[in-house]
């Protein structure tokens, strides 16, 4: 019975990737994709989190990368839209 | 066997993960950079919370080490991911990405980024009469 509501799970995270990924790719500004490469990184964290209850706890490693890959990106891109003035 | 700890868990992952369903499709639907904010914002705070939550929970009994570990990381993901945020948002706003046309006021314009350290009682009394600010961001 987890196992089956694990692949529920699993599946409407799918779901909400392909969403985001549909923003990235028709977001009119940079910010809006900028957005959506956050909810694509969270998204990708939370299915990793639901595999390490699914299998085993080495998938938990990738919630952590991708966090941190995560808050790097959009700090320094944002950085780079003000062009270093970032407060 | 279905335990009590089974239920919770899979209860907490169903509704972790419709949370980040419900973010992601107010990232698609919403009509402007600013409102879209609150998809991801809820996605990056509940969502992932819940689903680390039954991380933590699943581990508990046989590793707790394992469960320090996902703990720390919510608490990581908790304390920085509102900072990029609003980073982006900041920038966003500083180089004039376009306000959805409902949108009633934009407080924060009338305080012109480029010279918040300067007084502030000037964009204050701006800030008072209102015709005047009328004008600034009805263009």
């Amino acid at each position: 019975m987890v196992d089956f509501t694990l692949n529920v799970a699993l599946t409407m995270l799918g779901l909400s990737l392909f969403i985001a990924f549909i923003r990235f790719v028709k977001g009119p500004s940079l910010p809006d994709r900028l957005l959506a490469v956050d909810t694509v990184t969270l998204t990708l964290a939370g299915m990793f989190a639901v595999l390490a209850i699914k299998s085993s706890f080495e998938f938990f490693i990738a919630v952590l990368i991708l966090a941190l890959v995560g808050i790097i990106s959009s700090v320094t891109v944002a950085k780079y839209l003000v062009k270093g003035k970032l407060l | 066997m279905i335990t009590v700890g089974d239920i919770v868990i899979s209860l907490l992952v169903l509704v972790g993960s419709a949370w980040m369903l419900l973010g992601s499709l107010g990232l698609l639907r919403f009509p402007d950079l600013y409102t879209r904010l609150h998809g991801t914002g809820i996605s990056s705070t509940v969502g992932i919370s819940l689903l680390i939550i039954s991380v933590i929970l699943n581990f508990a009994r046989e590793a707790p080490l394992f469960s320090l570990l996902a703990g720390l990381t919510l608490l990581f993901i908790l304390l920085t991911y509102p900072l990029a945020t609003t980073a982006i948002i900041w920038a966003a706003h500083r180089v004039r990405v376009p306000i959805f046309s409902g949108t009633l006021t934009d407080e924060w314009q009338l305080y012109e980024h480029e010279e918040l350290s300067s007084e502030a009682g000037i964009y204050l009394e701006d800030f008072e009469t209102e015709d005047q600010s009328q004008n600034r961001y009805m263009d």
